[in-house]
């Protein structure tokens, strides 16, 4: 270290900041140089002085912190600040203790929901916004005994076909299901597949001696444009 | 709680608890630095209203702050540091409180009324008046050293600025007070007591 850089610490030495290597070397300058010495006067002289002066200046009022206070509870009010939940608790023995899953949902959905402003009503209509999602969640997964869906020519309606004349049939688009449904019994018919891509569906008759009646009847039907038997 | 970084340590933990919004501890923080922010800011800005306004907007920012504060300087000096950056941003705009003392006319004043003092109480006057006219970068340099007490490295922390530069604006701000000093008959033989 120079001769400046040593004259530079002077002032530190003076208020005692200096760290033991420094404060050892500027004390073996100052031996060496005691010309120096009034260059540290001068320096505990502003030591001194510059304390004293400021006892005589303006003090902060007693009040100020209550002020602080103030400033800090509208902050929260108009802008709150969510603390930073902490990842470990230390007790009081020292050990340290992890929070529970519940304390982090519970502050997860502090943070995100911004619970703790929400107002009243609002945290209502959230609630019951949740539960109603909950219990028909609730009720899609509960098994069901009845099936999920219904064949066009119902269930347990209507004679059973397992063995009978399969006929394809293409409808007029206008054809209303119900019409459709009415074609079906008076032709004592059910429907074992479709529609296919080009909404032609595969239906059942039952033989017996009124077999040709029906598709007779089925093929002069205003609705129907298509009907195909299907040759076994 | 003795030593320095007794203290350090002490301040840290209150940091954290400010983080957590403990407003206990923003009471203990605040009556160990409210002091000096005040102290501090009022050297700068020489308006007492002023200067609590800012004391609290160093403590507010202290509350919204303390979360983020990573302990990589001591609590002491990130607080003058915000102290200060408030302060500047303050005084933007005002009219400079502060006359350099390199002036001619105001060196002369100085020794003029230097040779006329008679007591202890008439040279603090003096020296507050010293210490009024100097630029506002020398003048905190000697606030923060002489009644802080922060080392240099401290300082260029708060300030900003290389550790060079606090040595250098400490020497030209002994110089501009050399006028008051040599008046007090700091001399070699004065000063031989001086460990």
């Amino acid at each position: 270290m120079t001769e400046r850089n040593i004259e530079q610490l002077l002032a530190w030495y003076a208020n005692g900041t200096l760290d033991s290597a420094e404060r050892e070397q500027v004390e073996k300058y100052l031996s060496e140089h005691p010309e120096m010495r009034l260059q540290l006067a001068e320096y505990e002289f502003l030591q001194e002085t510059v304390g004293e002066i400021a006892a005589d200046e303006p003090q902060l009022q007693s009040d100020n912190f209550d002020n602080l206070m103030a400033q800090i509870d509208e902050l929260e009010t108009t802008k709150p600040v969510v603390s930073k939940p902490e990842a470990v608790t230390e007790t009081p023995a020292g050990k340290v203790v992890e929070p529970s899953w519940v304390q982090r949902l519970t502050e997860w959905v502090s943070e995100t929901l911004q619970w703790g402003v929400t107002p009243a009503f609002a945290r209502v209509a959230v609630v019951a916004q949740f539960a109603l999602v909950a219990v028909l969640g609730g009720a899609l997964l509960l098994p069901s005994e009845e099936p999920g869906y219904e064949v066009l020519s119902g269930q347990g309606s209507g004679p059973t076909v397992t063995q009978g004349v399969l006929v394809d049939i293409g409808l007029k688009p206008e054809l209303t299901l119900a019409e459709f449904q009415q074609l079906l019994r008076d032709q004592q018919a059910t429907v074992t597949s479709g529609p296919n891509a080009l909404g032609v569906y595969r239906i059942s008759l039952v033989e017996d001696g009124q077999l040709s009646a029906r598709l007779t009847a089925l093929q002069n039907h205003a609705g129907v444009i298509y009907l195909q038997r299907v040759q076994p | 709680m003795d030593t320095a970084s007794d203290r350090a340590a002490e301040e840290q933990q209150w940091i954290g608890r400010i983080a957590n919004r403990d407003r206990a501890a923003l009471k203990l923080l605040y009556d160990r630095y409210a002091p000096r922010i005040f102290r501090f800011v009022i050297r700068m800005m020489k308006d007492e209203a002023g200067a609590q306004e800012l004391v609290n907007d160093v403590m507010l920012e202290v509350w919204k702050s303390a979360e983020n504060f990573e302990g990589r300087s001591a609590v002491s000096t990130w607080i003058l540091g915000i102290a200060r950056f408030r302060t500047l941003n303050a005084l933007r705009g005002y009219k400079p409180d502060t006359v350099g003392l390199d002036q001619s006319a105001e060196l002369e004043d100085l020794q003029a009324e230097a040779s006329q003092v008679k007591g202890r109480e008439q040279l603090k006057v003096l020296l507050r008046k010293a210490l009024d006219r100097l630029t506002s970068e020398h003048r905190e340099v000697l606030e923060l050293t002489f009644f802080h007490g922060y080392n240099y490295r401290e300082i260029a922390e708060i300030l900003q600025c290389p550790e060079n530069t606090v040595k250098t604006r400490m020497f030209h701000a002994r110089s501009k007070l050399k006028p008051l000093l040599e008046r007090q008959g700091l001399s070699a033989t004065d000063a031989g007591g001086v460990p």
